[in-house]
């Protein structure tokens, strides 16, 4: 068992984009087991590679176990593991606060879709879709973010919960 | 009726808010817009108030100044002429910028300064230091006015030339209003 140490903003591994996987191999079998067992450790809900130095496109997903998943419903599929996933569709508008395991300090209103399908290579190198909803949805956005060198600071919706005056409003 | 600009600021702690809503509300003062806010140990508050007819601001003077002993606040007040208080008419579509990376000196300046070159309005800023045992990071999200696409296309392209000069990451994005 590998527990990997978290890699902190601002480690410069978070802002590069991530190398896709062309081979699958053992070393992608070490890779998503490390993720996996760093994932259990944290307590978090998703992990990717580059949060443990690894700037290549693999990310595990689990929000079974979390309790924001029973308010926020949506889909569940376990513990999910997707290597050079893609959004190819996407529906619906949420605005969740977000926080991330290498941004320990900050929260903020982002805006996130409320579906999306995702294509991607499973941990044996079969294409897989899945669509998510919900809670699991936008676990799954964030991770693909952090694969193109995003954080939860490049969906920031609004800069405050401020009212505005209604003329500031885009027509 | 003549508007005023307050504003407070101290080490934070309760009792801030109701104190110098207190005297506005003795004095018969009407509180307009106001944003609030602590940052760091600090609570700042900025406000427009509007005063009755034949309101003098010195007036409130003496009790802003117990209140500034009792508090420890540090206060100010300005008039404004009629239409400084009224809400600006938007000069354009607002967009959210984010950069972040490792803090380093000039941030702030450089990008402000780029926006500021464009002639490019800045309507609200948040900037927020990370420390961790290994590096320092710095964050900082604006909200500008943009009058065109054109213009959201050039600022893009200078802040992504200036953010990689310094290590930094960019991204924009226009704000998405929903009306019910
Ligand atoms: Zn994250």
């Amino acid at each position: 068992m590998a527990v990997r140490h978290i890699r902190l903003f601002p480690d410069f591994v978070l802002q590069t984009p991530c190398r896709p996987i062309v081979r699958i191999g053992p070393k992608t079998s070490d890779l998503l087991r490390d993720l996996k067992h760093t994932l259990q450790a944290s307590h978090g809900v998703g992990l990717a590679a580059p949060q443990i130095g690894i700037s290549l496109q693999a990310a595990v997903i689990n929000v079974a176990k979390d309790p924001r998943k029973r308010f926020l419903g949506g889909s569940n599929h376990g513990l999910a593991v997707v290597i050079n996933p893609q959004i190819v569709e996407a529906r619906g508008l949420e605005r969740p606060r977000e926080g991330c395991l290498s941004v320990p300090d900050l929260l903020a209103n982002v805006r996130r879709y409320a579906w999306v399908r995702v294509r991607a290579l499973n941990a044996e190198g079969r294409q897989w879709i899945l669509e998510v909803e919900g809670f699991e949805a936008l676990a799954f956005q964030h991770e693909i973010d952090h694969l193109q060198g995003r954080l939860f600071l490049d969906r920031v919706a609004n800069l405050s919960t401020d009212l505005y005056r209604r003329q500031d409003l885009q027509r | 009726m003549k508007h005023y600009l307050l504003f407070a600021a101290g080490k934070d702690r309760p009792g801030i808010v109701a104190a110098i809503s207190r005297i506005l509300y003795r004095h018969g003062c009407n509180m307009a817009d106001s944003t609030m806010t602590r940052i760091a140990s600090e609570f700042a508050m900025l406000l427009i108030f509007q005063a009755p007819a034949g309101w003098r601001a010195e007036r409130i003077g003496q009790e802003l100044q117990r209140c500034e002993k009792r508090l420890g606040l540090f206060t100010g007040i300005k008039p404004l002429a009629s239409s400084e208080s009224r809400a600006l008419k938007p000069k354009g579509r607002a967009h959210i910028i984010s950069v972040y990376g490792a803090d380093r000196p000039g941030i702030v300046y450089r990008v402000s300064r780029c926006l500021a070159s464009k002639r490019i309005n800045i309507t609200h800023v948040s900037t927020h230091r990370t420390e961790t045992s290994r590096a320092a990071g710095y964050v900082m999200l604006l909200e500008v006015e943009l009058p065109s696409l054109r213009m959201a296309a050039g600022l893009n392209k200078s802040l992504g030339r200036l953010a990689s000069g310094m290590g930094l990451h960019v991204s924009m994005r226009p704000v998405e209003t929903a009306k019910l």
